[in-house]
């Protein structure tokens, strides 16, 4: 061992001052030679015979010298830096070929790396808590519905009955808004987005968890019944928001209305199983009434985490949580009947996990097949060029280069050139995931929230990189690297280049032109088939006005301290003030926003049936003022508008859509009809009204719109009348003329009777095309059209290549053919013919690829894709009418060059 | 075959050059070379190139180093010594091949 160790050091060494040990050589064997030589003229030879005999002995010096040099260095590494030098040559001499094919693979490349990155990132990284493998996520399963949430009633029950863990907590997210006038800065206008959790004060605990400053919340915190209530900030946050000023323990923030005293500061990026790192966590007695939310059996709001007692396993955990739910089962019937109880390991993302890891799935089949044309594309451009230098092998292989040696040098090449795109791609991969992480920052910035998820590449990932490099270079150089040391020496030397009728060279460039189309046909039939879906999505009618209708978000001036008469008289102000503002239509005002993304429900049924129906569903509801319909030019089918003085009264009286009617009465006509809502133990949000009624007269039928996602219409709603005490927070104003103008008048009209008022407006249109309910959407078709532009510009690349390498390799039988008076026309129907067999094969395994892929997609993410106009064959017959069109332009520009070569230039080349 | 047969050769040359240093002392290529041929009593006629060969293998292993110098002839040339290590490893194979060689004999005897 030691004596090799020092064999090979010393060859190192030796390697390093090769020259200087070469000539030391060299003049020790002169000294040897001449002291031979006197030996033998000592001995009476004359000199010539004295120095043949001296060579003689000491054997040829050239040999020597050669042995000696392998001897001493290192032959291996020799060689291969022999045929680094010599592949760099190549690669450099051929500049634009190199860098089209080393772009194509460092886009493949990178493209793969970021993908994996995010997994890593996502998926491989365990929560960042002590003991993550004794944390677990309880779900509510349904058939329909795998993660769903708990009552707060189901989580009381399970908490004070079950043996198997030591701590579990609840939460509840919900979006939130900071109020304008909150601590200290007076430079931010207008209330701001909020992250928030409603948790239990066991809740960090269970996490293992400690607040880096201040304190947690005590186990009295659960049942405050008056604010302020206790919270934490983010250390995101608390950073971001605050500037990481402490003085901040101990105030109090007006949180969407409700006072929270802030008493800590949770660890950064602490984010539970929650995709972002939420603003804020508060104590879970701001939902209200902790005995009175102990019945609630119906709000199905509260995310489960526990920790495992020491020495229970998931399955004992799951056994016995079986049983419990069996048990409120039977004790509830009245409650839904297939409910069941999941325990699993805790990840993070929690419920977006599964999603996620689908999402991944999905996204790396498509970079695979990236990673595939890239591939391909650059085995058929080696393809081309080692047809090329068939001649310049075939003289190597006949003075004696084995095939090995020769095979061994084009993988030089390869590898050289993947290892040349990885090191591009790992930069390319950089600066799309930092895209990507703005991206999202970006996203989450307005909703609230921080985004904790690394970004950045890491070791693993770039050995990932390196290894697909590897391969890839690997596997596309030895391919034509076999094929074209395969040549029959004296036949190559003497006809250079193969002809139309050499068919397994050809069938193999035509397999790889197919094999590229049919991806990338693939691809563009996906992106295709996305932007459709997502162009179909935003030109959806949704039932209602979206270009001439203004949103207004108004903050509450109870937030600034107005009392409720000050409130009420303010509210009556603005309204007049925006009928009266030159331009406006109309103005209403409502509880939510169609499509705003922010959906409440609750139970609707008939009234006479309300008692026996075990299941009720649960619909959306909002409280509109009088105008609401007219504004946002909702029609009605069948009765009535709210008077005013419904409107004033509080009557119970309800407009019902059309879905919601035919659910209830089929076939009936409901106006006049009955029905209850809600139920007492629900519970909202403060400052959140539940309706309440076991019999509210329907006095209208309002058509369906698109309230809750543009995918299909609401399955059905109910419009309440808005009691006139409630402050008009959402305000929507049809107006006349131009509505970009009108957006920054409203505001000023507002702000000019009550400046300290925060407030938004954008119009509808607006507000559709950057909401949640069509972002996942645009986010997947943008992305599935980039991978499709990309897998387009990586084939067209290759054919045009690929076509131009067939066509030069046919120069020489063009040229004889145009001498024996073949026409142009003609010549170029044969050339560009042999290519059209190929992509029309490619096109016709694309169209199948294609809509594989796509059915795998819709496997996958069916909320995004369930839709049943999928498969529109104008799309499919469009996108590969294009790509054939174009990849035939691609084989006929080196075709018609080759044609119209002088035939007299093509023979004398020869 | 050959092979084989040059295999062992190699061996038994590494050998013959250590002792020879050993013996001699400091020697130049052609010194060692001749001085082999002469103890060998031009039975073994080697080929006095493949001298190098070993003499790089011994420098490589440590068991030998060299130097420039002059010699009797005021020619420059390479002087090769023993080092510890490789009185250590003659040491070592002359035991060794001893060893062999009575076991051979008495084999060959019997």
């Amino acid at each position: 061992m030691w004596a090799k160790l020092r064999t090979w050091s010393s060859r190192l060494w030796s390697w390093a001052r090769m020259r200087r040990t070469a000539g030391d050589f060299s003049e020790e064997l002169e000294s040897h030679l001449a002291m031979l030589t006197e030996e033998n003229l000592r001995r009476g030879m004359g000199p010539a015979e004295a120095h043949r005999h001296a060579a003689l002995s000491l054997g040829g010096i050239a040999q020597l010298r050669e042995s000696h040099r392998e001897q001493r260095g290192l032959p291996f590494f020799e060689r291969l830096l022999q045929d680094l030098r010599f592949a760099f040559r190549l690669l450099l001499k051929d500049r634009g070929y190199t860098i089209a094919a080393s772009m194509a693979l460092a886009l493949g490349i990178g493209a793969n790396t970021a993908v994996f990155t995010i997994f890593a990132a996502v998926v491989l990284k365990p929560l960042p808590v002590p003991h993550p493998e004794s944390l677990v996520t309880i779900s509510r399963t349904t058939p329909q519905r795998p993660g769903g949430l708990f009552s707060f009633a189901d989580y009381v029950y399970f908490r004070d009955n079950n043996g198997v863990f030591s701590s579990i907590a609840a939460e509840t997210p919900e979006h939130l808004h900071l109020a304008a006038s909150s601590a200290a800065s007076s430079t931010v206008t207008g209330a701001e987005p909020l992250m928030g959790v409603f948790i239990t004060a066991n809740y960090l605990e269970t996490f293992g968890l400690h607040p880096i400053a201040g304190h947690g919340l005590s186990s009295d915190d659960d049942f405050r019944t008056a604010g302020p209530y206790p919270g934490l900030l983010s250390a995101n946050y608390f950073q971001r928001r605050f500037g990481s000023d402490l003085s901040i323990l101990g105030q109090t923030l007006t949180v969407s209305g409700t006072p929270v005293l802030v008493v800590g500061i949770a660890p950064r990026d602490f984010m539970g199983t929650r995709p972002e790192v939420p603003d804020i966590w508060i104590s879970s007695s701001a939902l209200g009434d902790a005995s009175r939310r102990a019945q609630d059996r119906t709000t199905l709001s509260s995310v489960l985490t526990a920790r495992l007692r020491p020495g229970v396993s998931l399955a004992q955990a799951q056994a016995e949580l079986n049983v419990m739910a069996s048990a409120l089962r039977n004790q509830y019937p009245a409650q839904e009947r297939q409910w069941n109880v999941q325990v699993a390991k805790a990840t993070r993302f929690g419920n977006y996990h599964l999603a996620f890891v689908r999402l991944y799935v999905v996204l790396q089949v498509l970079m695979a097949l990236v990673l595939l044309i890239a591939c391909t594309n650059v085995a058929g451009l080696f393809l081309g060029r080692a047809a090329a230098r068939q001649r310049e092998i075939a003289i190597r292989l006949s003075i004696g280069a084995s095939r090995a040696r020769i095979v061994r040098q084009l993988v030089t090449e390869g590898i050289l050139m993947a290892v040349g795109a990885g090191l591009f791609s790992y930069v390319f991969a950089v600066q799309m995931l930092s895209a990507i992480g703005r991206t999202v920052s970006a996203k989450l910035a307005s909703s609230g929230g921080t985004m904790a998820v690394d970004f950045s590449l890491d070791l693993r990932v770039f050995i990932y990189v390196l290894c697909i490099s590897a391969i890839a270079g690997i596997s596309f150089a030895l391919v034509p690297a076999l094929q074209s040391t395969k040549v029959d020496v004296s036949s190559a030397l003497k006809e250079e280049a193969a002809g139309f009728g050499v068919r397994s060279k050809s069938r193999l460039r035509g397999g790889m032109i197919a094999a590229q189309i049919s991806v990338c046909l693939a691809l563009l039939i996906g992106a295709g088939l996305l932007t459709l879906q997502s162009v179909r999505l935003l030109s959806v009618d949704p039932g209602f006005d979206t270009k001439t209708v203004i949103n207004l978000n108004i903050s509450s001036p109870q937030e600034l301290g107005y009392s409720t008469a000050r409130t009420s008289e303010l509210q009556s102000r603005i309204e007049e003030r925006l009928q009266g503002h030159p331009g406006v239509a109309r103005v209403a005002f409502a509880s939510s926003i169609p499509l705003g993304g922010n959906i409440t429900t609750t139970r609707v049924a008939p009234a006479e049936a309300a008692a026996s129906t075990s299941v009720r569903q649960q619909f959306p509801y909002v409280y509109v003022s009088r105008d609401y319909f007219k504004t946002l030019g909702i029609r009605l089918r069948s009765g009535r508008d709210f008077t005013s003085h419904e409107i004033a009264t509080n009557a119970p009286v309800a407009v019902i859509s059309e879905g919601l009617a035919q659910r209830l009465w089929p076939g009936a006509d409901p106006v006049g009809k009955r029905i209850a809502l809600g139920s007492p133990t629900e519970v909202h949000f403060p400052g959140q009204r539940a309706p309440f009624s076991t019999s509210t007269e329907v006095i209208a039928v309002a058509a369906d719109i698109y309230s809750q996602h543009l995918v299909s219409p609401d399955a059905g709603a109910v419009y309440l009348p808005k009691p006139p005490a409630d402050w008009n927070a959402i305000g929507f104003v049809r107006v006349q003329g131009d509505p970009n103008a009108a957006t920054t008048n409203l505001i000023r009209e507002i702000h000019a009777m009550e400046p300290n008022l925060a407030v938004t407006a954008e119009t509808l249109t607006h507000m559709i095309s950057t909401g949640e309910a069509t972002a996942a959407f645009d986010v997947a078709s943008i992305a599935f059209f980039a991978i499709g532009l990309l897998g387009f510009a990586l084939a067209s690349i290759g054919i045009y290549s690929m076509v131009a390498y067939t066509v030069a390799q046919q120069t020489r039988e063009v040229g004889i053919r145009m001498a024996l008076g073949a026409q142009t026309s003609h010549l170029l129907r044969v050339l560009v013919g042999e290519s059209a067999r190929w992509i029309l094969a490619g096109l016709a395994s694309g169209v199948l690829v294609g809509l594989g892929l796509m059915r795998l997609l819709a496997s996958q993410i069916p909320q995004l894709f369930g839709t049943p106009h999928l498969f529109d064959p104008c799309v499919i017959l469009s996108v590969s009418a294009i790509t054939g069109g174009l990849a035939l332009l691609a084989a006929y520009f080196p075709a018609r060059r080759a044609a119209r070569l002088d035939p007299a230039m093509v023979l004398r080349f020869e | 075959m050959t092979q084989a047969k040059s295999e062992i050769l190699q061996g038994t040359l590494d050998l013959m050059v250590l002792k020879t240093l050993h013996a001699m002392g400091p020697l130049h290529g052609y010194g060692i070379a001749r001085r082999i041929e002469q103890i060998s009593e031009e039975v073994l006629l080697l080929n006095q190139g493949t001298i190098y060969a070993s003499l790089v293998r011994l420098q490589q292993k440590g068991w030998i180093k060299a130097e420039w110098g002059t010699s009797e002839n005021n020619r420059k040339a390479k002087y090769y010594s023993i080092t510890s290590a490789g009185r250590r490893q003659l040491r070592e194979e002359k035991e060794n091949w001893e060893r062999i060689a009575g076991v051979m004999a008495r084999v060959l005897k019997s």
